[in-house]
Parts: structure tokens; C-alpha cells; sequence
């Protein structure tokens, strides 16, 4: 069953295409994250689902109904924002209660639901505070508790938890993901950062530039990157630029400033074009003498250097190209470290080398 | 120790002592009028002196009880308090419509409605002696009313233009997102958050009400005349110590207003934080 439908959406202010011809479909219950850096035409997005903007061309409907016309305030939608928009000169029982007022919802009724939305958010014991005694964290889940409240039929989240420091953002991401499991509601949720989108999201659709990039699964998206691009965005990555040499039925064969890679990936490429190769930091290794592991791919580097990030190490190594490679593994206390300097082989297996074009996505070609 | 020691402030340096110095000094020649004025008000009953050699509340009860002085204050408490609900009234929205709003020619609007500002006030007075005259109203407290509102109108949408811009748009953007229409946000989600601005211009339009000379003169006819009106009526023609009383009390006025203002501003800090 589907919520929301963008047929052919676009948005022109004077001389900027904010976006360009958007079309999405979001079901009932899913949880779509729109991911994209600053301008990539997100929030625009989001605006123009909640009826803030009007979109320059294309049709928008939510629940079935052809929402293009319709005002912001007549399309029972929820929406949280960044600052929190909590009225400060009510209390947190009045900031929950304001759109069953608006809706004419009888005195007792109320209580009982923003009682019972207080308790979904863990907050029982806040209704006779104001908004300003509260810390952040409070605010955004009374703010949410004030969609939830009247029931939308889709909550638009704008950027809810960049105001909030890191362990408390983790903290609140498993908090709306349980919420939203439980209650089954669709949410839209507009973020720039990856590892929310990837922790949250039953789908994820890629922005850039006004474009939609690549959309899919989590799982999906960081496994077929489709561009440089999301390769980039999607995770960390490593690129080079390589020639393809030979294209066959299980392999790929591609040359790079005189070293020769293989990739088990599925290829689309001309043999003779210059394509982007990717590994991921994860799947580059230091082979060191006690590996029984055999890599297919294989270069000489130097270390550059080598940063310790908590549960992971990461490896800076100069291996002669235009970036430097960066290899990841595991942190293990005992696990000898390796001295900048020191000359060292990397590797990957065949299967974790991905083919991307230079511009464009992969469907593009 | 001694870098604890010594209390943390601004240091007293003889420059900053000569700034001090020189503050109040300004502060005391500004206020001096005032100064002369209030013991006069206790003193001599028929000529103005000063120092005064006699001490008498005479000159108070001619101005509760003698020639017409009350009839001309509470025409001026009347005509101020009009002119501030009209001001307050019509600027509000305005700004409202200034601040929040997009439409071709906002700039021309905003350039309109704040022009009495630029213009000298003589040049005010002028056009509305000649407008009221046309349609027969000159003399009328109607007049009186609608020209201290134009006068201080432009306070009032300056000061709250100001107050709107600290209100978050999203504040608004919520309530229509969730449900509420345009009167029913601007009633319970901006007009409270407004209401120091709103405060803070009303008293300001009322004291400037009260003590508006100018266009008064010109609007005035003998038998409505405001209080500072009849002070200069009064003076032309005689000079009467009760107008030191006069003064006393308006200066009381003023400085009541005032303190209802700061006692506002310091109940609103605590209950609202931008």
C-alpha cells in the first residue's frame, strides 16, 4: 500500500534547479531515510511532501489522495525539526495537547492521549514543565510525542538529532527505530549523516545535486554502490583510476599505473575505457607473514600513518597513486602496531574490488 | 594567591573614572529641569522662585481642584490610551505582515507605514490640522486619537518588527503543519510570544501620547485642549507657578510608566527565554 507518491517533481527557484524531476513511491510503515550532503535538494524534498513548498512541476499524493493543492495544514501529516519548535510559553501537557485542541478534541479525551503519547516516549512525569527545562534530548522526544499524538498519517522528520551530541543522537536513534516498529507509522526522515541513515532506515534514498542518486536497502546500498558518488558518501572508500584491459565471463582485468587488478565483480564497462576502482577500508589488508590468506589483488605501499579509533585501527598508506589507501581492521590489544615508515603489502580478494564509471551512475552508462 | 585573591571586575583605572565622572555629569544636566522644578512645585503660591522660600502643598490642590486642569489630564490619559490601542492595533499586524510576509512591493508598504518617523513632526501636525479641518473634525478628541496614532504608529511597528524577528519561524511552521489555521496561530502561538514587544511599545506610544505637544496644539480647539496643550496655553498667557506642579506630576508619570516597563521586562525574562 503505498503513502506517498512524487510523480515527475521538480523545483526551480530563478535560476536554480533545486530538484530535478523526482520520482518516488513510499509504502505504508516504511521507514525512508533521504540522504544527501547540505543543497542536495532533501529538505526541499521534505518541504514540498509537507506542503510548505509548492513544487514547480509534478504531482504529489499522500495516502492515495492527489495532495498537490492541498495546504499543509489540511494534510494530517506530522512533522520534527531540528530546534525542536516547541512553544515555550506552554507546558509540555499544552505544547502535546495543541493539535487535539486544533482538532476540537473534548477535554478528557486529551489527557488520556497525551498521557498515553508521554509514556510511549518514556517521559511520564514532564506535562506541568516548560519546554526551556527540559535538555534536548527531552525536547525531541516531547516534539515527537506531539506528532504522535494525533495520529498522523506520516511523520516527516527534518535533521531531528543534529542538535544532539553523539552518545545521546545513538541513544535516540534505537528510541525512534522501536517507536516506529511498534506503531507501524510511515516516517520520511531527511539526515546527512550516513551511519543514521544506515542504522535507521528500511530504505534509503541517495540525493545529490537535486538528483536522486541511487535509492535501495541499506544492506543493498553499501554493497552496489552505483556511482563514485555513493561509493563515496555510503561508507569510506578507496579509488584509483584503471583501464580496463579484458572483460570476461567471471573476471575483469583492469591496469593501473602499471599494476594489474582483478575483480569477480560483475562489470559493465568498454574494454579500453578508464573506469574508478573501489575497495573499501575493511577489505584491504596488511598481509603480514603468518597470513595463510591469499589476496588476488596485491600492491606495495608505506605507511604513513596509523590512527586508533576505539574498536577500529586505521592504516594510511602511501601506495604511489593520487590518494592515499586506507586500510581498517579490527582493534586487538597485543596486535603489533606498525611504525610509520615501514614498507608493507596490501591486499583484497577479487570479489571486493567494485568497477564504477568515472561520471555518472552505473545505470547512466 | 593574590591573582584569586583580587575580585573580578572592571578595573578602576583613572580613565574609567573620568568616563564615570563625565556620565554623570551628563546625567545631572539632563535631568536638572526636573530637579529645579520639584521643589519649586512645594513653594511660592503666586510667583515662580527658585530656591522657594515657603513650603505648601497649595500649588497640588490647584491642580486637582482649580480651572479645568483635571478636565485637560483626563483628556490626555484618554486621547493616550485611545491613540495606544489604535497604534497597537494596527501595528501589530503589520509588523506581522512585514516580517512574515513575501509580496511584491512589501518594501513600498514597510517604507509607507514607517515614514511619520522621517518627517518632522511641525510638517505631521500641519497635514492633519488641514485633513481634520476639511472634514470638520478639527477640535475633536476623534482627531486627537487618530493623529497620536500615526505619530507613534511607527514606534510600534519598529519595536515589534524586532520582537517578531526573535519568534521561530518553525514555531509557526509546526502549528500549520499540524492542523491550525492562519488567525488561530497568530492568536495562540505568536501574539504570546509577542506580548514583551507589544508591552514595551504600548507604554512607550502611551508616554508619548501623553506628553505630544505638537500635533496637539494643532488639533486642539479651546474647549478640549490636552495637558501639555493647556501647560503652554497657560504660559503664554500667565505664569503660573501651579505649572511646576504640573510638571511634578507628569514627571511622576513618566517615571511609573517606566517601572511598570522594567518590572515587565524582568517577569517576561524569566518566563520566556528566545
Amino acid at each position: 500500500m503505498e503513502m506517498v507518491r512524487l510523480e515527475g517533481v521538480s523545483k526551480r527557484y530563478d535560476e536554480v534547479m533545486a530538484l530535478s524531476v523526482v520520482n518516488l513511491s513510499v509504502e505504508k510503515g516504511e521507514f525512508v531515510t533521504l540522504l544527501g550532503p547540505s543543497g542536495s535538494g532533501k529538505t526541499t524534498l521534505l518541504n514540498i511532501i509537507a506542503g510548505m513548498a509548492a513544487p514547480t512541476a509534478g504531482q504529489v499524493y499522500i495516502d492515495g489522495v492527489n495532495a498537490t493543492e492541498i495546504p499543509p495544514k489540511k494534510r494530517n501529516l506530522g512533522m520534527v525539526f531540528q530546534d525542536y519548535a516547541l512553544m515555550p510559553h506552554m507546558t509540555i501537557f499544552e505544547n502535546i495537547a495543541f493539535p487535539l485542541r486544533v482538532r476540537r478534541v473534548a477535554g478528557r479525551e486529551i489527557a488520556r492521549k497525551v498521557s498515553e503519547v508521554l509514556g510511549l516516549v518514556q517521559l511520564p512525569d514532564v506535562a506541568d514543565r516548560r519546554p526551556r527545562e527540559l535538555s534536548g534530548g527531552q525536547q525531541q522526544r516531547v516534539a515527537l510525542a506531539r506528532c504522535l499524538v494525533y495520529d498522523p498519517s506520516l511523520i516527516l522528520m527534518d535533521e531531528p538529532l543534529a542538535a544532539l551530541d553523539k552518545k545521546l543522537r545513538e541513544q535516540m536513534q534505537l528510541e525512534l527505530k522501536r517507536i516506529h516498529t511498534e506503531l507501524g507509522i510511515t516516517v520520511l526522515y531527511v539526515t546527512h549523516d550516513q551511519q543514521e541513515a544506515l542504522t535507521m532506515s528500511d530504505r534509503i534514498v541517495l540525493l545529490d545535486d537535486g538528483r536522486i542518486e541511487q535509492m535501495g536497502e541499506p544492506d543493498h546500498m553499501y554493497f552496489n554502490p552505483n556511482s563514485v558518488f555513493s561509493a563515496n558518501f555510503l561508507g569510506d572508500s578507496n579509488m584509483m583510476e584503471a583501464i580496463v584491459e579484458r572483460i570476461g565471463a567471471e573476471t575483469g582485468v583492469m591496469t593501473s599505473q602499471g599494476h594489474t587488478f582483478q575483480t569477480s565483480r560483475p562489470t559493465v564497462a568498454e574494454v579500453g575505457g578508464t573506469v574508478k576502482l573501489m575497495i573499501r577500508p575493511e577489505n584491504i589488508r596488511i598481509v603480514r607473514q603468518n597470513d595463510d590468506e591469499e589476496f588476488e589483488n596485491e600492491i606495495d605501499g608505506k605507511v604513513v600513518d596509523s590512527v586508533i579509533l576505539g574498536g577500529v585501527i586505521r592504516h594510511h598508506i602511501d601506495v604511489g597513486m593520487d590518494e592515499m589507501f586506507v586500510s581498517q581492521e579490527l582493534n586487538r590489544s597485543g596486535r603489533a602496531s606498525i611504525h610509520p615508515g615501514t614498507d608493507v603489502v596490501l591486499g583484497w580478494r577479487a570479489e571486493d574490488m567494485y568497477v564504477l564509471p568515472l561520471q555518472g551512475t552505473l545505470e547512466d552508462g | 594567591m593574590a591573582a584569586i585573591e583580587r575580585a573580578v571586575g572592571p578595573e578602576r583605572t583613572a580613565s574609567s573614572i573620568f568616563v564615570s565622572a563625565m556620565a554623570w555629569l551628563g546625567y545631572f544636566f539632563l535631568i536638572m529641569p526636573s530637579l529645579i522644578v520639584l521643589p519649586m512645585s512645594f513653594g511660592n503660591k503666586f510667583e515662580m522662585m527658585f530656591p522657594p522660600t515657603s513650603f505648601s502643598t497649595y500649588l497640588f490642590e490647584q491642580f486637582l481642584f482649580e480651572e479645568n486642569w483635571m478636565d485637560a489630564t483626563v483628556l490626555s490619559f484618554r486621547v493616550a490610551i485611545g491613540s495606544t490601542l489604535l497604534a497597537l492595533s494596527l501595528g501589530v499586524p503589520a509588523a506581522y505582515g512585514l516580517v512574515r510576509g513575501n509580496y511584491w512591493g512589501k518594501k513600498l508598504v514597510a517604507m509607507i507605514l514607517i515614514s511619520p518617523i522621517l518627517v518632522p513632526v511641525i510638517v505631521i501636525a500641519l497635514g492633519l490640522y488641514l485633513y481634520f479641518t476639511s472634514v470638520g473634525l478639527r477640535g475633536s478628541e476623534f482627531a486627537l486619537i487618530v493623529g497620536h496614532a500615526v505619530y507613534t504608529g511607527p514606534f510600534v511597528i519598529v519595536t515589534c518588527m524586532a520582537g517578531m524577528r526573535h519568534i521561530d519561524v518553525n514555531l509557526e511552521v509546526a502549528a500549520r503543519i499540524m492542523g491550525a489555521g492562519a488567525l488561530q496561530i497568530f492568536w495562540k502561538v505568536t501574539l504570546p510570544l509577542l506580548r514583551p514587544a507589544m508591552l514595551a511599545s504600548g507604554l512607550f506610544a502611551f508616554l508619548m501620547s501623553f506628553d505630544e505637544i505638537v500635533i496637539s496644539y494643532f488639533l486642539s480647539a479651546i474647549g478640549s485642549m490636552t495637558l501639555p496643550v493647556k501647560m503652554f496655553s497657560s504660559i503664554q498667557w500667565e505664569i503660573s507657578p501651579v505649572l511646576a506642579a504640573v510638571s511634578t506630576l507628569l514627571t511622576l508619570l513618566s517615571l511609573v510608566i517606566c517601572l511598570i516597563g522594567a518590572s515587565f521586562q524582568k517577569k517576561s525574562q524569566d518566563s520566556y527565554r528566545p
